[in-house]
């Protein structure tokens, strides 16, 4: 009787400890799935914002273009970080589509645009950008 | 017995993180939509709009002054000049109120001359009256207007005689040494005859005989013989700018001209001053700005040419 009577209380314990464990880990990866979720979600709808400011810049530095003059500059201000995350921003002129790609969160973005006056291709990192008219006659974006 | 609370606390501490981070992401949702709404205007509209501002209204300042007729030169550029200083401080005022620079620079005036004869009865001869053969204006680069309206004395000749009989009004190409274009005024039994001679024919062709009937009125730039179309009689055609405009046998016709072109007469003796026929007019051919326009996010900057009918 004497040595028997400990056994349950350990099983016990065991027990409860394992099931909290287990409900815990649980608890913690939905809620750890949860976060990635939403940091994706929210990263895409920001992305997709931030590229159609951008295009709607370069469309309006596109109208200026088209009166034939000597400079263009046009400032596009944008957040540096996303969701806690930078992002890059490529510009594809020959397709016409900007693409935004979140460095941490799996988001990208693509954004078309269209203009007449032709856009150079770049790759910039997100933040305060500039449209520029080059003296080539394409607009460019840079950083600021 | 004392450690048991150590996994509901590392639980509780990593659920709070999640939680935070959460928050996090709802505070950049927010943002974004906050960004998503807020206006994109670069103030590309309002230089737009400043642009043509000043494309639409500059022009008319100049001609107003070009309608004066000063007598000199200095005088007609020093009032253009403060009326386009004017205007430029007018219409960059509301730009300014909304804090952006608003500015017409870097001005480029271009000379021109207006050739008039205004009396019908006279010849075509220079002030004097002596010169049947003269030169009105060299280093041309084009005419504007130049009408033409014979009103009589017209020599009796033939079309193969014109060239050494006929009143015409001639363009050489290569500032007087190239092509010659020509546009001869004579009549016959038959009636009046307009013959023109482009830069590469060998003599006159008669052109547009069925729009003829007594001296005709010639609108040269626009190609028209009392008023109807007769494109063969376009300015210059075959001769290439500079142009240098002559009249041979002046005093084998009457009427007046009316010609603004971009150069100046070749100096003085061949016409008078305003408004003794014939008399030359200094004139505003033509004008060239930038039109300058910056905010905090915008910075842009056009050249513009105004000249009625095209670039200067």
């Amino acid at each position: 009787m004497t040595t028997d009577r400990g056994v349950s209380t350990v099983v016990g314990y065991v027990l409860a400890l394992g099931i909290t464990t287990l409900l815990i880990s649980g608890l913690l990866i939905a809620a750890g799935g949860a976060v990635d979720g939403r940091q994706n979600a929210v990263s895409r709808d920001s992305l997709e914002v931030v590229g159609q400011r951008l295009a709607s810049k370069l469309m309006a530095a596109d109208r200026l273009a088209e009166t034939d003059p000597e400079t263009v500059v046009v400032d596009v201000s944008l957040p540096s970080h996303i969701a806690g995350s930078g992002y890059g921003v490529t510009v594809n002129g020959s397709a016409s589509e900007l693409v935004l790609e979140s460095n941490r969160a799996d988001a990208t973005v693509h954004v078309s645009f269209v203009t007449t006056t032709p856009v150079a291709d770049a790759e910039v990192v997100g933040g305060d950008l500039r449209v520029v008219l080059t003296a080539a006659g394409e607009l460019e974006v840079r950083a600021a | 017995m004392n450690d048991r609370g150590q996994l509901l606390l590392v639980t509780g501490f990593a659920i709070a993180v999640a939680i935070v981070a959460l928050v996090l992401l709802l505070n950049t949702a927010i943002y974004t939509q906050n960004l998503a709404t807020r206006s994109v205007d670069t103030g590309a509209s309002d230089a737009l709009a400043y642009r043509d501002t000043v494309a639409d209204n500059l022009w008319p300042i100049v001609a107003d002054e070009n309608r004066k007729e000063y007598a000199h030169r200095s005088d007609l550029r020093a009032n253009v000049s403060a009326r386009i200083d004017q205007f430029t401080m007018l219409s960059a005022q509301r730009h300014l109120e909304g804090g952006a620079s608003a500015n017409v620079t870097n001005r480029t005036l271009h000379d021109g001359t207006r050739l008039v004869q205004d009396e019908g009865s006279r010849e075509m001869t220079d002030a004097t009256g002596s010169k049947a053969n003269w030169t009105m204006a060299n280093g041309v680069d084009g005419a504007r207007t130049f009408d033409l309206n014979t009103t009589g004395g017209l020599e009796n000749t033939t079309v193969l005689a014109a060239d050494d009989e006929a009143f015409r009004v001639n363009v050489v190409g290569n500032g007087g040494s190239g092509n010659r274009w020509s546009v001869y005024v004579y009549r016959n039994l038959a009636g009046t005859h307009v013959a023109i001679k482009n830069g590469t024919d060998a003599g006159p062709t008669e052109v547009c005989p069925s729009l003829l009937a007594g001296p005709p009125k010639l609108n040269l730039t626009a190609g028209a013989i009392d008023g109807s179309n007769c494109d063969a009689i376009r300015f210059g055609k075959g001769a290439t700018p500079p142009y240098e405009i002559s009249l041979t046998y002046g005093n084998r016709s009457t009427g007046t001209y009316n010609a603004t072109v971009n150069g100046t007469p070749p100096g003085v003796g061949n016409f008078n001053e305003p408004s003794t026929s014939p008399y030359e007019v200094p004139v505003v051919y033509g004008i060239s700005v930038d039109v300058v326009y910056r905010t905090s996010g915008l910075q842009y900057r056009a050249r513009i040419h105004l000249a009625p009918g095209g670039t200067p």
